[in-house]
């Protein structure tokens, strides 16, 4: 009969919710709102979703960047006519199409570099909202120890990425700029050696700091998470020994909570995830676009231009690949945290 | 910004500046003497910046709070009011089903303390036989280990 009742008292028990635990991740930031899947309960449905509203919001942007590349094949086409008379009229066209193709990719490239350090910035300050609630839904899962040293790193890390983009990198790019067009102008060995000087400074902050993160975590995540398993193993065993019905009782309750946690956890963390791709998405494929059609643009221009007008094209679209690093790697930061948190204790 | 930007102007004045002087110059030797000195110009323009770069600024990069201490206790609140709640409504349940198996019926009110938050304290309302009273009060002693002082029977 007891055992009846001590059976009924475990489904009952079962039965109850965990109503104590509210953790939300935050809203998501205007700028991902268009983008932001209208159900998050399944990632890959979201995932797909977010794609498809990013895609379909490319069209404006592929028309322009088609435009400015015409513009500027047609720049070198002229260069070119104009090449073919002798002397200082040669190096007057030469110096005329550099100084032509760089005033008409300028204003894109400055539009673009805006938009890439703001989006670094709203990811970075999306994050410091989103860790917070991490750390405390790992707390809750049991994850004391693992909870506090990945916020650390997350924190850290975030900060130095966001801090070194838009005080070192940005300039970083604008220098790169400077010194191809002016190699693009006078033809300089220097300038040219300085030019990916910068741009190899530039691919090498991103990597070694993405790579240092990674490696972070991964130490971090194996460490406190096996110190945490053990500590939350301990405590049941202590707990299911102590006194017969309520041990049982006590050792349900936490399995449950813990459950309960982890389900509230990994909700939110996924929230976040789709957040941090809808505010990156669309900035990146607009950013993309752009450094695929000069890239194009310098290849057609290879056909009939001199290749100092060609390499400043490149570099024009090496530049936008240099503010697809930055944006990748804070949102791949952002991205790697929140999967950390998500994996939990263990 | 301001600084940036004048930075970038030196770089392209200072080209353009070489490129012109260096299209004046036809004797080979001058252009070779030319050539070297507006190298060192330019590779001077260029990294004048580093000449003002203070190492301790390096330091502002890393955020001042790193310390998620307070977020951890917020979790782990959390957890501890879940589980005080699953643990007192379980507590609860059971002896309303025991109460219920000895055609008692009263309402209870379970009361946890200690680290472990285990069932400290009862109050029971109702009306049950007294053979039903001693056998709720052996199980809330002897099962759930409320001590005998701390169970109230009102009503």
């Amino acid at each position: 009969m007891s055992k009846w009742i001590l059976a009924i008292a475990f489904i009952f028990s079962l039965a109850v919710p965990a109503s104590a635990m509210e953790i939300q991740a935050p809203a998501v930031p205007d700028s991902g709102a268009a983008l932001m899947p209208r159900e998050t309960g399944s990632f890959a449905d979201g995932l797909m979703e977010l794609v498809r509203k990013g895609l379909g919001q490319l069209r404006p942007d592929l028309a322009e960047a088609a435009r400015t590349g015409v513009t500027v094949i047609g720049a070198v086409m002229l260069v070119s006519v104009l090449r073919a008379a002798s002397g200082q009229a040669r190096k007057a066209a030469e110096l005329a199409g550099a100084v032509t193709i760089v005033a008409v990719l300028m204003s894109h490239t400055n539009a673009m570099i805006a938009l890439g350090a703001e989006t670094v910035q709203e990811l970075s300050s999306y994050g410091r909202l989103l860790f917070p609630v991490m750390t405390s839904a790992l707390a809750a899962q049991g994850g004391l120890t693992a909870s506090a040293a990945l916020y650390a790193g997350t924190a850290a890390f975030d900060g130095i990425l966001a801090s070194l983009i838009s005080k070192f990198l940005v300039p970083g790019v604008y220098a790169f700029l400077a010194l191809a067009a002016a190699n693009g102008v006078t033809g300089e060995e220097l300038l040219k050696k300085l030019r990916d000087l910068v741009k190899t400074a530039i691919s090498w902050c991103l990597k070694t700091l993405l790579t240092v993160f990674t490696t972070y975590m991964s130490i971090t995540g194996v460490v406190s998470g096996t110190t945490d398993a053990a500590a939350l193993k301990a405590t049941k065993v202590t707990i299911s020994s102590v006194v017969p019905v309520v041990g049982g009782i006590l050792s349900d309750a936490s399995e449950a909570v813990l459950v309960g946690a982890g389900l509230v956890k990994n909700a939110a963390g996924i929230y976040g995830i789709l957040a941090v791709l809808a505010v990156f998405l669309e900035p990146f494929l607009k950013i993309g676009v752009q450094y695929l059609m000069w890239k194009l643009t310098a290849a057609l221009c290879a056909l009939f231009g001199s290749k100092p007008i060609t390499g400043l094209i490149e570099d024009f679209s090496a530049a936008m690949g240099l503010l697809l690093g930055m944006t990748g790697a804070a949102c791949l930061l952002l991205l790697i945290s929140c999967i950390c948190f998500m994996k939990g204790v263990g | 910004m301001e600084g940036l930007r004048q930075y970038l102007l030196s770089i392209i004045c200072a080209s353009l500046i070489c490129g012109i002087v260096l299209s004046m110059v036809k004797e080979e030797g001058a252009r070779t003497a030319v050539k070297l000195l507006c190298g060192a110009v330019l590779a001077m323009t260029v990294v004048s910046p580093l000449f003002g770069l203070d190492p301790d600024r390096l330091a502002e990069l890393i955020p001042d709070s790193l310390d998620g201490a307070g977020y951890v206790s917020e979790g782990e609140n959390m957890a501890r009011q879940a589980m005080a709640q699953h643990i007192k409504q379980a507590c609860e349940a059971y002896i309303l089903d025991k109460a219920s198996s000895l055609h008692a019926d009263v309402e209870v009110e379970i009361t946890l303390g200690g680290e472990d938050q285990v069932p400290v304290a009862a109050e029971l309302t109702g009306t049950a036989s007294p053979n039903a009273r001693a056998q709720l009060l052996s199980s809330l002693q002897g099962e759930l280990g409320i001590p005998k002082e701390n169970i109230r029977w009102t009503g």
